[in-house]
């Protein structure tokens, strides 16, 4: 039974000079109990059109040329404000990406899921309470009855997200929108987010409009399709045609630009090119500048309409049965396989890092007496080689950030020793001469590339500043040849040194990052979360950006990330962090083949995958636990699925809780574990 | 071909910078009309005198713009100083082959209008043209000098308690922790003295005078622009690209100038017009109190007082607070122009 029926939907917006044609003719119908995916890049329109079902625009400056959005065989676009207020929560709900902006700071939690119901349903408030704490129970919420009566602020990242999904949830609505809701997550917690979503959906028998950039995602969850390109339906089908046998170009390009843990090691395939902004109007195919099949016909004319067999819907020409296309036969892309880079024998590390510890003070009383400490950074011994990366992975708050950013000086270290290039100085405690030096040969990349370019420096500028500091002998002429030279090299056009960087999409300002950091020809990168931020298609850009540039000046990376897959693709070598500790340490090929530690098999087991068949993988449950009052023993015990099994066959898991095992060697990588040998 | 960096001293983003300034024409002109008010109070004695700028007479040349000429000079029998309004010396210097060349307003800011048919305040006439105040002095002539006064006053006092409050303010921000916790409780200490009665106290141990006052302003308003820059520095010390700018090397004082501060200019720049206007009615407090400036100097807010107490005579409130309300819309013009010119987010 169709709940919802989107038929050729138009949200355009108004600004000053131009039309934003954000969603320019969408039309998808959804049936109970079935989930849709909407994928595509960012600026593809996905959430302009879940907001516009939900009718969230302001009435000034947006308009529906053409449409409808058929609730019931009512058309929502019809509604007064009041009606839209009795659907809204009731009927049609939705979840956030943003779970920290999506709760309401100064309202309790049991308030904020009861509000829909007091309002909608004229539930008495104890009723409604009630309510809500069966709901915090079925998200799986541990002591539901003491979150019910504290501030959201006091909630990780993933319980607000269920609390959200609570929220959305209270009325038992008829269709669900989850607008990107895991990608502020975890994989771990992701995992266990959308196993709830989905159990949730199939036991109220919801429809779900599930909006997203991440295939793996799809795959697991949803049952059909939608592809969009600015703001245009490209591809529909189920999950199994358009994933395993995609139709049209961009699908393809945008499904290999997925980087997965188990494809070999290879440049991925990018897609180039960017989406154009929403008021930009072109005659033909909105996707024609970046495809390879492109021919006059997708030049001229309207936008493909859509060519459909047997449920499967695509606007492309290459599937216009009258008049087929035949596909340009695009010069066999060779798929670089990446060589695995060995460490020569006697090699010497540019890099060693010795017992760091990066330890916060947690003061107390008038006195500001220090009472603990949390310990961000435990203990940590690294190498890095020339030419290789090392990449640390671990879920949010396991130090990562901190170690990177302690080696580089921007967070002052407790206590340790780090050594550039095996030469005497402790770059940890280097005097400001010394660190000056090292300045020059350690670079940084962070993850936003909109918090990481002062917005009131031109490119020029930007780049400049670290050359005036470390290249004083050079003029200015100079100085700006090596800005062009290096725009360049990062794959953008010299003259964009005079713009500015509000003027460029994420990936863009991302390259100018990475050329803020290479022209001083450093000979370490600490990549924080580096592609984090950007769409897949971009990330895949940018990655093979960053191999290059490798390759080509002998840069050491330091690569952290939460991202399992990207590792794949990158690491040579890989650490896994857990509360300031590694737990495992070794070859890449090796840990993502056979990872030993059980808290790496559930990381690795978490990633989504696009594989046919992929099922929602068995969650690692729990949060990471807070740093200020760490688990005793093994840190990660209270969640470790090794120490379950051992518990309910008998085996005697006392040592786990009792004392903090050892980084010891186990065959080829170093695992820190009591019981190395056990398999989950 | 890679166009090549221009070879100019100002920078191509300076460069850019000022074309924006120049095509925001509400701004620019506001730029124009204050630069020619600024011009022509600072040389107010060539536009409103009551002597002439030059004189010819008897084949000689007289300045008394500069020099002091007595009566005797120019025919007359006193050994004083001329009165160039006087009907007999204004007979003598412009009959015959002898002439003068007069300002635009034939009134100096204490030059009282002798006319016995006139009482005081007298309305605008052709003689004078915004009217007298209730000295015979001309309205016209006291608000030229009196805004190179009290805008003077004005621009001075702010700038210098600007300046110690960004100064203030970084640090305590930037640095945070210790430094911040110290210097905020001495603040809030120098804050809760009141000011009044402090300025009362200080007035009777030191001469009182302009410079004196501008010091005082300054000691007890800076820290309103320091409450902001501090909390705007807090927030910007741990933005990516200031800890990217440390990684760097960038040294603290150059990303608090170049990285943190023009991020943070928004919240200053946006007082600076209504902080000038303040001042020049903090003078007029003052002048209220009898700490202001003395007369015969004139001021916006000796005229203010006036108005105050003539309220028939219109013209005294009318352009004095015409051009209290020129003065603020012409600087909050600019102000708004520059913020706009310097974001490049508006203007690209």
């Amino acid at each position: 039974m169709t709940v919802l029926h989107v038929n050729n939907l138009k949200t355009w917006f108004q600004t000053s000079d131009a039309t934003a044609k954000a969603v320019d003719g969408v039309s998808f119908m959804i049936d109970k109990g079935k989930t849709l995916a909407i994928v595509g890049e960012s600026g593809c329109g996905k959430t302009v059109l879940a907001t516009s079902v939900m009718r969230l625009f302001r009435r000034s400056g947006v308009s529906h040329p053409t449409g409808q959005i058929l609730f019931r065989n009512q058309d929502l676009l019809t509604f007064s404000e009041a009606e839209m207020q009795a659907v809204r929560g009731r009927h049609i709900a939705m979840i956030f990406q943003e779970p920290m902006a999506a709760l309401n700071p100064v309202m309790k939690i049991a308030d904020q899921i009861a509000e829909p119901m007091i309002k909608h349903l004229k539930a008495s408030p104890d009723a409604a309470r009630r309510r809500a704490l069966e709901l915090l129970e079925q998200l799986g919420v541990p002591a539901p009855d003491r979150v019910m009566d504290t501030w959201p602020h006091t909630l990780s990242g993933g319980m607000r997200q269920r609390v959200a999904i609570a929220m959305a949830l209270s009325c038992k609505p008829d269709i669900l929108i989850a607008d990107e809701p895991t990608t502020a997550l975890d994989v771990t917690v992701q995992a266990q987010i959308l196993r709830i979503i989905k159990d949730l959906q199939k036991s109220m028998g919801m429809a779900t409009i599930l909006i997203t950039h991440d295939l793996g995602v799809v795959n697991e969850i949803a049952d059909d399709v939608m592809v969009m390109y600015s703001g245009r339906m490209i591809e529909k089908g189920t999950v199994d045609k358009v994933l395993f046998s995609p139709k049209h170009p961009y699908t393809e390009k945008l499904i290999a630009a997925v980087p997965a843990v188990d494809k070999p090691k290879q440049k991925l395939a990018a897609i180039e090119g960017q989406v154009q902004p929403a008021t930009t109007s072109f005659p033909g195919c909105r996707f024609a500048d970046r495809c390879e099949h492109v021919t006059d016909r997708c030049r001229s004319g309207e936008h493909p309409v859509i060519f459909s067999a047997d449920g499967h819907d695509v606007a492309c020409y290459l599937f216009d049965q009258s008049n087929p296309l035949t596909r340009r036969r695009v010069t066999s892309e060779k798929k670089t396989l990446l060589a695995n880079k060995s460490t020569p024998a006697g090699q010497a590390p540019i890099l060693e890092v010795k017992d760091l510890k990066t330890w916060f003070p947690v003061q107390a009383g008038i006195l500001r007496r220090t009472v603990a400490n949390v310990k961000a950074v435990d203990d940590i011994s690294l190498t890095v080689h020339p030419g290789q990366t090392l990449a640390i992975v671990g879920e949010s708050g396991c130090g990562k950030s901190t170690l990177g950013q302690s080696i580089l000086r921007l967070v002052k270290a407790t206590s340790g020793r780090a050594h550039l290039n095996g030469e005497p100085t402790n770059i940890l405690e280097a005097n400001r001469r010394e660190l000056q030096l090292m300045r020059r040969q350690m670079q940084i990349i962070f993850q936003d590339p909109f918090a990481s370019l002062n917005p009131r420096f031109s490119v020029r500028e930007i780049i400049d500043e670290g050359l005036q500091i470390h290249e004083k002998k050079l003029s200015a002429e100079e100085r700006d040849q090596r800005i062009s030279d290096v725009l360049q090299e990062v794959g953008l056009n010299a003259e964009s040194r005079f713009r500015y960087p509000h003027e460029f999409s994420g990936g863009q300002r991302q390259r100018i990052a990475i050329a803020r950091a290479i022209v001083l020809r450093p000979k370490i990168l600490v990549l924080d979360e580096a592609t984090s931020a950007l769409d897949v298609s971009i990330q895949a850009q940018v990655l093979n950006l960053l191999q290059d540039i490798q390759a080509k000046y002998q840069l050491a990376y330091i690569f952290i990330t939460h991202n399992l897959g990207v590792v794949r693709y990158v690491a040579d070598h890989v650490a896994v962090m857990y509360l300031g500790k590694i737990l495992e340490y070794g070859a890449a090929d090796d840990i993502l083949t056979n990872p030993r530690h059980p808290y790496t098999q559930k990381l690795l087991g978490s990633v989504p995958q696009i594989k046919k068949g992929a099922t929602l993988p068995e969650p690692l449950m729990g949060d990471v636990p807070s740093p200020m009052n760490p688990p005793s023993g093994c840190q990660f015990h209270p969640r470790c699925p090794l120490k379950k099994k051992m518990d309910t066959t008998g085996k005697d898991a006392s040592p786990c809780a009792g004392k903090l095992p050892d980084l010891k060697e186990k065959g080829p990588n170093l695992i820190r574990c009591h019981f190395p040998d056990d398999k989950i | 071909m890679v166009k090549k960096l221009p070879k100019s001293k100002i920078s191509p983003e300076t460069w850019r910078k000022l074309v924006a300034f120049k095509r925001r024409r509400l701004g620019f002109y506001s730029f124009i009309l204050l630069s020619v008010l600024v011009v022509m109070s600072t040389g107010a004695e060539l536009i409103s005198n009551d002597k002439p700028i030059l004189i010819r007479y008897n084949k000689e040349w007289f300045v008394p713009l500069i020099k002091t000429y007595t009566d005797k000079d120019l025919g007359g029998i006193f050994d004083t100083e001329a009165d160039y309004h006087d009907p007999d010396t204004m007979q003598a210097i412009s009959s015959g082959e002898n002439w003068a060349i007069w300002p635009m307003n034939r009134w100096s800011y204490k030059t009282i209008n002798q006319n016995p048919n006139l009482q005081h305040p007298s309305p605008p006439s052709i003689y004078n043209y915004f009217g007298t105040d209730d000295r015979g002095r001309d309205v016209f002539a006291r608000l030229l000098y009196g805004i190179r006064v009290s805008v003077g006053f004005g621009v001075a006092g702010v700038l210098i308690y600007t300046l110690i409050g960004v100064i203030i303010g970084a640090i305590q921000g930037y640095f945070g922790g210790l430094v911040d916790l110290t210097m905020q409780r001495l603040i809030e200490i120098w804050d809760s003295m009141p000011y009044l009665y402090m300025l009362i106290i200080l007035a009777s141990i030191l001469e009182p005078g302009l410079g004196v006052l501008l010091i005082l302003l300054a000691l007890f308003n800076w820290t309103r622009v320091q409450e902001y820059v501090r909390v705007d520095f807090f927030k910007a010390r741990n933005l990516d690209y200031v800890k990217a700018a440390k990684a760097l090397g960038v040294s603290e004082v150059g990303i608090m100038l170049r990285h943190i501060l023009p991020n943070s200019l928004t919240n200053i720049i946006i007082r600076l017009p209504f902080a000038v206007i303040g001042t020049i009615e903090a003078l007029v407090s003052l002048d209220y109190l009898g700490f202001g400036v003395q007369s015969p100097t004139p001021s916006l807010g000796e005229l203010f007082k006036q108005a105050q107490s003539h309220l028939e005579a219109w013209w005294l409130l009318a352009f004095t607070g015409g051009t209290l309300l020129l003065l603020t819309l012409l600087v909050t013009n600019i102000g708004f122009t520059v913020l706009d010119t310097l974001d490049p987010r508006r203007n690209t």
